[in-house]
């Protein structure tokens, strides 16, 4: 870290304390869990353009395969569903592995027009067997207490164990999208990213039978004691007696009651949150630490390398197919990861929720504010970033009501202002942005390149990033 | 007290005219003066962005534990309302009347009793338009649902109840909103063969998209509409097409309907559609609980919810706040029924009662009450 990033993180620390002390801590953390689980996003979307140079404009996609993991892993099994189409959904999933096993034994076994004519005849068949015993058991699954739940369910596992498997689901598909797409140069690579995370947008919102659609699937279990839980413990009682004595004293009997009781619900909140935050910084310190190791072996030189003249890279002989390969599994299994732990924190999978503004754009501003190539410029980036999209509507409103102060209260120009103030939302963060990267157009924390020439005495070139 | 709407985001056309009237009912209340000691509401907005839960949660923990809200008005979209339960109101004990989270999923919510709708659950609604249609002679219909929570439960009760009662439902399918064309769902519900075409979705978005759509391509004359689509804005952009189409909308009475859209155009707004009448309502509950628990205490205006919503008491319609003040004041009891007829359960929900509208000449009247 650089004396930049020091200086930083240190105003980021002193935002989130007057935050903490001019609104209230509950409002503090839940922005700082927010911004751990950005920035792990962010880190991810830096492993793939970043150290790499690949383009993908589908985070979105990836960010809601992280949700349904969670969801399948953490929620009970609806029994009733899986006894009304779990034997159909099964056999379709067998047929479609056969048909998808003799796909590729005729192409690769029989080659030339018979094997193409074979693998078209097995598609077709393949297909109306798929599909007829797979909209049969969908339709019997939806049908089961529709109001209620109407889908299969999960496992019923812990659900930070679904954070791991997020990460290899997102990988396993990120891998399938890679042989269909990698080949393509950035642009395209963009634009067949940005339709796939739209499919599975769509996915997310029309299977029923997997997800529940856009019913959302509310209340899975939490990897932290739930709120009533929380406040019933005597130490969490004694705590807030003991942090708002001072309060309580001035207060009559009946209302101290009354005044303890609301403590004791924001104590309790406030220590959710914060165990929250321990388990995301937990990981968010894990993959931040890998990733500073990857960016620093020789490894990170390669794909830096790669990203910077593709071609030479090849001439040289490395394998540019196969890092680009590597480089999206992993960002993407980064960004899965952190998709499962927003459902997690959020406790529901809503559906709806997927749009490409909040998980692909708002996360490429994040890298690209912060300084793509940087792991550290990524993760301030997040913070930076979340902190004023969340800021930004008070401070829209703070704006609006000052600049405006000057005008008499029934005047209606203020009124309009005033009504209007919620929109300035997306307007400051916009001029924010344009603001930091007008002085900073490498990002605020830019990566760092190893220069040999400027840097003669360095035991090995000095640090990078 | 605060408003929580999607000031941003999907419902974001819905949600001014929503705040608009929730402070209408603030002011007529502050004005009155008979608020505990002349006390006032000053309305705190917050934008609940209608999809992002966690931007949502993040705005209710500042109105909760910055602003020191009392109650909450909102939000408008139910999968936020859950998120917002579970992660604030309900375990800090804070007070969410949303009036236009339609969801049965927030029927069995676990909220400690702190959240109420003015609205009923799209269970019933269903159920009713389902009845009224089949009365006037309609057996076949297509459906047409934004794609939804809202959209795809009232379109699930539609086809249930329709289809028990002899109905038939030849194509139940979804749009999307804030499309440029409809004319690929139009062509789907019109191959189907059905004649009518029911529309679950928004007045100013894919609602009207399919029905211009339907319109354009000649493929439907008759239409049926729910809460979301009655609107005057509709009609007046769709023209003489809808003549004839009907539809429910919560209420009770039409007076009292009749008597909020007053108050909302001497105010300087439209309150007709678009659940104005319902985030009034929403509104005016908060502030009777306010002024029957007699002090600003969160706990004590939950108590006082049923108190003031529920029989027995005088009735109170919109309009009539201050009056209602001062029944309370002197001790009395109130039973608020306001524009949509207000009436919570133990679940917290209104019992849906409706009024069915019917375009005749250009404009929704209401031609029967269910």
């Amino acid at each position: 870290m650089t004396w930049r990033a020091v200086i930083y993180f240190s105003v980021l620390g002193v935002l989130f304390v007057l935050v903490g002390i001019f609104q209230s801590w509950s409002v503090a953390l839940a922005t700082l869990n927010l911004c751990l689980i950005s920035a792990i996003m962010a880190l991810g979307v830096n492993i793939q353009w970043g150290f790499g140079g690949l383009f993908n404009a589908g985070i979105m996609g990836f960010a809601a395969i992280g949700g349904i993991t969670a969801l399948i892993i953490s929620h009970p099994p609806v029994y009733g569903a899986i006894q009304a189409g779990g034997i159909g959904i099964a056999t379709s999933g067998v047929f479609l592995l056969i048909a998808g096993i003799g796909l590729w034994l005729c192409l690769r076994l029989v080659r030339g027009p018979v094997g193409i004519a074979f693998a078209v005849g097995l598609g077709i068949v393949g297909f109306v067997f798929v599909s007829s015993e797979f909209s049969e058991a969908t339709r019997a699954i939806e049908a089961v207490d529709p109001a209620s739940t109407g889908f299969l369910g999960g496992f019923g596992l812990p659900i930070i164990l679904s954070w791991v498997i997020a990460g290899f689901t997102a990988a396993a598909v990120a891998i399938a999208i890679g042989k269909i797409a990698l080949g393509l140069r950035a642009d395209y690579l963009a634009i067949a990213t940005l339709g796939i995370a739209e499919i599975i947008a769509y996915i997310t919102k029309n299977e029923e039978w997997l997800t529940r659609g856009v019913k959302n699937v509310t209340g899975l279990p939490s990897p932290v004691p739930a709120p009533n839980e929380m406040q019933s413990h005597p130490w969490v009682q004694g705590l807030a007696e003991w942090l708002n004595a001072e309060r309580l004293q001035l207060l009559s009997e009946p209302d101290r009651a009354a005044a303890l009781g609301v403590h004791v619900a924001e104590t309790a909140s406030i220590l959710i949150k914060l165990s929250y935050a321990g388990l995301f910084t937990i990981v968010l310190a894990a993959i931040a630490t890998l990733c500073a190791l990857a960016l620093n072996s020789p490894w990170g030189r390669m794909v830096r390398a790669i990203r910077d003249n593709e071609i030479a890279a090849e001439a040289m002989g490395k394998d540019v197919r196969g890092r680009h390969m590597q480089l999206l599994a992993l960002g993407c299994a980064v960004v899965g990861i952190a998709g499962a732990m927003l459902v997690t924190y959020e406790g529901q999978l809503t559906p709806i929720s997927y749009q490409p503004l909040r998980y692909t754009f708002l996360i490429w501003v994040m890298v690209i504010v912060g300084g793509s190539g940087s792991n550290a410029g990524a993760i301030f980036g997040a913070f930076i970033v979340w902190f004023i999209w969340i800021q930004s509507e008070t401070i829209g409103y703070w704006l609006v009501d000052t600049g405006t102060y000057w005008m008499s209260e029934d005047s209606p120009i203020r009124a309009h202002f005033l009504k209007q103030a919620q929109y300035f939302r997306l307007f400051i963060m916009g001029v924010i942005l344009l603001v930091i990267l007008r002085f900073n157009p490498g990002g605020l924390i830019p990566e760092q390149l190893r220069q040999k020439l400027q840097n003669p005495n360095g035991k090995h070139g000095g640090q990078s990033a | 007290m605060g408003i929580l709407l999607g000031f941003t985001g999907p419902a974001e056309s819905v949600a001014p005219n929503n705040a608009l009237a929730a402070e209408l009912a603030w002011k007529e209340i502050s004005d009155s003066g008979l608020l505990l000691d002349g006390a006032k509401i000053v309305p705190v907005r917050g934008d609940s962005t209608c999809a992002d839960a966690s931007t949502a949660v993040t705005a209710t923990e500042r109105l909760v534990n910055s602003q020191g809200v009392l109650g909450i008005v909102g939000p408008n979209c139910s999968g936020i309302t859950v998120a917002i339960t579970r992660g604030v109101t309900a375990p800090i004990g804070v007070t969410l009347v949303s009036p236009s989270a339609t969801s049965p999923a927030i029927t069995n919510l676990d909220d400690n009793d702190y959240t109420y709708r003015t609205v009923p659950s799209d269970a019933r609604q269903g159920v009713v338009l389902a009845e009224y249609a089949l009365e006037n002679g309609v057996d076949t219909v297509a459906v047409s649902y934004v794609n939804d929570d809202y959209g795809k439960g009232l379109s699930v009760s539609f086809e249930t109840a329709y289809t028990d009662r002899g109905g038939k439902v030849l194509l139940n399918a979804a749009h999307e909103d804030g499309r440029g064309d409809y004319s690929a769902e139009v062509g789907a519900l019109s191959a189907s063969g059905a004649e009518t075409l029911v529309v679950f979705g928004r007045f100013d978005q894919g609602g009207r998209g399919v029905i211009q759509s339907a319109l354009d391509a000649g493929a439907f004359e008759k239409f049926i509409l729910a809460d979301g689509m009655i609107s005057q804005v509709l009609i007046d952009n769709i023209g003489s097409g809808l003549e004839g189409a009907f539809g429910t909308m919560p209420g009770s009475s039409s007076e009292a309907a009749k008597a909020f859209v007053q108050l909302a155009k001497d105010a300087g707004f439209d309150g007709d559609g678009g659940f104005r009448a319902e985030s009034y309502d929403a509104a005016a509950v908060l502030a009777l609980a306010l002024q029957a628990a007699g002090a600003p205490d969160r706990a004590k205006i939950k108590d006082n919810v049923r108190n003031v919503a529920n029989a027995p008491g005088t009735k109170i319609y919109p309009g009539e706040l201050a009056k209602a003040l001062q029944i309370l004041r002197d001790g009395g009891e109130i039973d608020y029924e306001g524009a949509t007829g207000v009436e919570f359960d133990d679940k917290g929900e209104v019992p849906g009662s409706y009024l069915v509208h019917q375009v005749q000449s250009g404009k929704f009247e209401v031609v029967a009450n269910k």
